[in-house]
């Protein structure tokens, strides 16, 4: 049984999509989860879409319900399902190569490493470019201990991105479409 | 201001120094026109933050995400509207409409509640909010099943694979549970899973043959036997493995 989607949804489907579905990816590392959670954000937005007063500040609440919804999955107990076995195919399709070395899948592989409250974090700062401050808001944390993890989880990324870098690596380009 | 305290603002900065505003961020420009240790360090953290920031950002989109998250939104827009019991009104005139409708639908629920008459559920609403009542519970977690109904299996091969007792799950915050869930486990299969029943009266949308579906990810199949509506959710194994296997019984 299907309805039209209320007024404004699409529009808020086409303009950031892409965005929640990459922000989800660099939280979860999964394409299916990633896939999964955008569904889910865009789900619980149209639901609430009345909390939504100013239009512009829409991506940062994509994101805020994107977040909570990845970090209410990783306290809830693991379900194995299909999504849980090995994926056919990876979206780690060669972006862009900066200077000659870091790409998308290296980042994601260091990202994957961090713990998830060392993660969350990084990907506030790198990805929503959030200040410590207001990552501190938003995860509701002291800043103390905001500096603390950030600073600790940018040496570790740091650390293992370089040694990423220093080793050889394949540059697949993955057959991926893309949207 | 002193090279550690400058430094360590610029890196709680994600602009760095230039996105440091009011006060501090005067501050450390100003130290920083006089330390070439801090403007070399601040170039430093500048130029690693922006690599890794443009990495970060693009992630390419796999083809078919917009088409199957529009699709899934228009097939949720009446079950999240039914379970949460709001929309979205846009104008004042809808939102007196809204209202009025609020309040005909609350007013018809207390009605059906005072009499004692369940509403009817949509299958896709049952199928969504109970896999993510089964996958987001530990199956200690899990209340066993209240018997508001029978909750009895008939079909043999069935009955032989749901042996533990069922759980309930309360799906519209009224009392009593409005669905059985039985473990299912088949090694030889293996297939692993969910058997719910819910009550063919419960049901708006009664599944006329097997009826598969996918929900958040896990495969589904929902049929009747005339008294009850069964939706078998896979946590393992294929549906359509189990269907074709067992050809001939009620899925």
């Amino acid at each position: 049984m299907q309805r039209p989607l209320a007024p404004g949804v699409a529009e808020l489907v086409d303009e950031h999509y892409r965005a929640v579905f990459g922000y989800a990816y660099r939280l979860s590392g999964s394409v299916v989860e990633s896939e999964d959670l955008t569904q889910q954000t865009f789900m619980l937005a149209q639901t609430n879409l009345t909390q939504l007063r100013e239009p512009r500040a829409a991506r940062g609440w994509l994101y805020t319900i994107a977040r909570n919804e990845f970090l209410r999955r990783r306290s809830a107990s693991p379900w194995v399902t299909l999504e849980d076995q090995p994926e056919p195919t990876s979206p780690e399709v060669e972006t862009s190569w900066l200077d000659g070395d870091l790409t998308s899948e290296q980042l994601q592989a260091a990202l994957n490493e961090l713990p998830v409250e060392f993660r969350v974090p990084v990907v506030l700062f790198y990805f929503e470019n959030l200040s410590y401050r207001d990552i501190a808001q938003h995860l509701n944390l002291p800043l103390g201990t905001i500096m603390s993890r950030l600073s600790r989880a940018k040496t570790q990324l740091r650390r293992k991105l370089e040694k990423h870098l220093l080793e050889p690596h394949d540059c697949e380009v993955s057959q991926l479409p893309l949207a | 201001m002193d090279c550690q305290t400058v430094r360590q603002m610029i890196e709680m900065s994600p602009g760095g120094a230039p996105g440091l505003r009011s006060a501090d961020g005067e501050a450390v420009r100003h130290h920083l026109e006089t330390c070439p240790q801090c403007q070399s360090a601040a170039a430093e953290i500048g130029e690693w933050d922006h690599r890794v920031r443009t990495v970060m950002t693009a992630v390419p989109v796999p083809a078919g995400v917009r088409e199957r998250l529009l699709s899934q939104l228009t097939k949720s827009a009446p079950q999240t509207a039914a379970l949460a019991g709001e929309g979205r009104p846009v104008t004042r005139s809808i939102r007196r409409i809204a209202a009025g409708l609020g309040l005909c639908i609350a007013l018809a629920t207390g009605i059906a509640f005072w009499v004692g008459l369940p509403s009817k559920l949509q299958l896709a609403s049952i199928e969504d909010a109970t896999v993510r009542e089964l996958r987001n519970h530990p199956a200690a977690g899990l209340s066993n099943f209240d018997g508001s109904f029978p909750a009895e299996i008939t079909d043999a091969k069935w009955q032989k694979v749901c042996t533990s007792p069922p759980v309930g799950l309360n799906l519209d915050n009224r009392s009593g549970h409005d669905v059985a869930a039985f473990r299912v486990n088949i090694p030889a299969l293996r297939f692993r899973g969910w058997l719910v029943l819910v009550p063919i009266s419960r049901i708006a949308d009664v599944p006329l043959s097997t009826y598969p579906d996918s929900v958040h990810y896990a495969q589904t199949a929902a049929w009747q036997d005339g008294k009850y509506v069964l939706i078998c959710l896979a946590e393992q194994g294929s549906i359509e493995t189990l269907v074709a296997q067992w050809n001939g019984s009620a899925a």
